[in-house]
């Protein structure tokens, strides 16, 4: 027997010691009926953000799923590999059918309302970025002037500032929401802090000795707890990045990005755009920690976003587009840049349909907020090639009306 | 006379009017499922919050939510795997865990602490490196160690890869070696007295 073989009998031991114990059943029927009512009322406020009209026809259908309404999946599927779907898939908000209300958290900026799989939160202010840490919230708050504009304030479980910190410029968190990490200015340079959010020590490591013109970032978390810092040159503008470790040292330093957009904790590889052209760009993925640090593949078809939680995919936007948002909205095999599945906007007025926020919903499935006329909505696009609207319509003029707060801000 | 009386009554799962006699059936199949295997589940849901209270909160929640899909639920044979991986989601939600913060503050449960009959000093101490474990590292050793799962089950119950099951719980066996008392570190074991 090996000594972690040893360790495990002995663990499996001593919880069946203690569990064995227990005996009795002290719930009854009418304790869990009550609590399915509750379970069954909240789902329907969720649902009920979907248009009035489209939740008529699907919300009862929906409460019935194990994994509808508000829940987060409970019944995941396994992953196989997909057939790319070669025709582009219409992306319109206006024509598709509702759905299920989504399964991770976003701010209604208006109503400063986080809306999580639980339950609905209402927030002191529409934070850009807020998620649970230890026992109540980190936030990017933007109460205060600053030349970042943001820093990141420690939140008790009522959402009142315990800790604040100095400026920063946005929260990288972990697709598992166990980390986060930021980088502050301390007033003498900028230090980063690499935290787990359910306890226990952060670790903070000194980046740079730049002035505040010269902002550092934490992009993402890469496996290992380590952590894709962005340092700005305030004379040239141009970023160069490094990775450090939970142990403080920075385990490498990489370039050939004009910005690093995400990195993954599974794959551990960093996307970002390689060139700029003016009207488009390219954009690639490469793995800092190899000893080559060659891009993996590059593609001026698409510029990138996030990793797949799973690590093989990654969100493909349009190569070039304005403030408004992309008029695409991808799926691409991580390990290639392939396109699985691809959304695009309709070219006319009235149907064109621009992609601001994105986020993965589980390991096939993006959330998007997109804008389609004077309209915004959250939307669901999946590796299938289906769209449904999860929230929405709300009025919007070049305005942002919905917002994942665990997605790093800027 | 009038003609034969039909009683309806309110369903929780859909909201609407149900006849007495189809919800009475649910109810009785869904009773019979609880009184059989509510022990169990409760044991391991115990193991999967340290708390007594906070495992009958979660396991209240996991059986709510197999009632409320009880009807859709055809394999009955798998009843006790959808109720663990809704227990497994639902502890390792943040946002699950944070909303029920919001809760127990105005909603708390009584305890009702478990007796350990067993505590020469070893069982008590790795008790309470489990307790200090991230929770799905500590769900993984549940999983692995209590519940007998394989690793590809675990990851089915998880929705993780089994590389994650594997690492998780290679980093959790690490962990609690490390904090382990050097009697239970099997590297550290002392010979036996006649080999010295």
């Amino acid at each position: 027997m090996t000594q972690d073989q040893d360790l495990a009998r002995r663990l499996g031991e001593t919880m069946h010691r203690h569990a064995d114990a227990l005996h009795d059943t002290p719930l009854d029927l009418l304790a869990v009926r009550g609590r399915a009512t509750t379970i069954r009322r909240r789902r329907h406020t969720a649902v009920g953000l979907v248009a009035a009209a489209a939740v008529a026809a699907v919300v009862l259908p929906l409460s019935l799923l194990p994994t509808g309404g508000g829940d987060r999946v409970d019944d995941p599927q396994p992953v196989d590999t997909p057939t790319p779907i070669e025709e582009p898939v219409p992306l319109d908000p206006r024509s598709a059918p509702a759905g299920p209300a989504p399964r991770v958290p976003y701010v209604e900026i208006d109503a400063k309302r986080l809306l999580t799989p639980a339950g609905a939160y209402d927030l002191p202010e529409a934070f850009p970025q807020v998620v649970p840490y230890r026992d109540g919230w980190i936030a990017l708050t933007t109460d205060t002037p600053s030349q970042t504009g943001t820093r990141v304030a420690i939140l008790d479980g009522g959402f009142r500032e315990l800790e604040g910190t100095g400026m920063t410029t946005g929260i990288a968190v972990r697709d598992d929401g166990e980390r986060v990490a930021w980088v502050e200015y301390t007033g003498t340079g900028w230090r980063l802090v690499n935290a787990p959010t359910t306890g226990g020590e952060a670790v903070t490591s000194d980046v740079t000795t730049a002035g505040p013109d010269a902002p550092s970032a934490a992009v993402g978390f890469l496996p290992g707890d380590h952590v894709v810092v962005e340092s700005t040159d305030a004379r040239t503008s141009r970023s160069s990045y490094r990775v450090v470790g939970p142990d403080r040292t920075t385990t490498a330093t990489f370039g050939g990005f004009n910005h690093v957009v995400s990195s993954s904790p599974v794959n551990g590889l960093v996307a970002g755009q390689t060139e700029y052209s003016g009207d488009g760009s390219c954009s690639g993925v490469k793995d800092p920690l190899s000893a080559s640090r060659e891009l993996v593949w590059e593609t001026c078809d698409h510029q990138l976003g996030a990793f797949s939680p799973d690590g093989r995919y990654v969100v493909g936007l349009a190569p070039y587009f304005d403030g408004l948002g992309s008029p695409t909205l991808a799926i691409l095999d991580a390990a290639t840049g392939r396109p699985v599945v691809e959304f695009v906007s309709g070219r006319s007025a009235r149907s064109a349909a621009a992609v601001g926020d994105v986020v993965w919903e589980d390991p096939t499935t993006l959330l998007a907020t997109v804008t389609q006329g004077v309209d915004q909505y959250v939307v669901r696009a999946t590796i299938d090639g289906r769209v449904e609207v999860v929230a929405g319509p709300r009025p919007s003029e070049m305005s942002v009306e919905f917002r994942f707060p665990a997605h790093t801000f800027g | 006379m009038g003609g034969e009386s039909v009683t309806s009554t309110p369903d929780v799962v859909t909201g609407e009017a149900l006849p007495h006699g189809r919800q009475s059936s649910r109810d009785d199949e869904f009773s019979s499922y609880m009184a059989a295997r509510q022990a169990a589940l409760l044991r391991t849901a115990y193991l999967l919050t340290g708390e007594r209270g906070a495992a009958e909160d979660l396991l209240q929640t996991a059986l709510a939510k197999l009632y409320l899909s009880w009807d859709k639920v055809r394999d009955r044979g798998a009843l006790d795997g959808y109720v663990r991986r809704i227990m497994v989601n639902e502890h390792n939600s943040l946002w699950r865990r944070a909303w029920k913060r919001r809760e127990h503050a105005t909603d708390d449960l009584p305890d009702q602490p478990v007796h350990d009959e067993y505590d020469d000093g070893l069982g008590a101490a790795l008790w309470s490196y489990l307790q200090t474990l991230p929770p799905k590292q500590r769900t993984v050793l549940v999983l692995r160690y209590y519940e007998d799962l394989s690793e590809a089950e675990i990851a089915d119950v998880m929705g993780i890869s089994t590389g994650t099951v594997k690492s998780q719980a290679s980093r959790a066996l690490a962990g609690l070696r490390e904090r382990a008392p050097r009697s239970l570190d099997p590297r550290h074991t002392d010979p036996p007295e006649e080999e010295r």
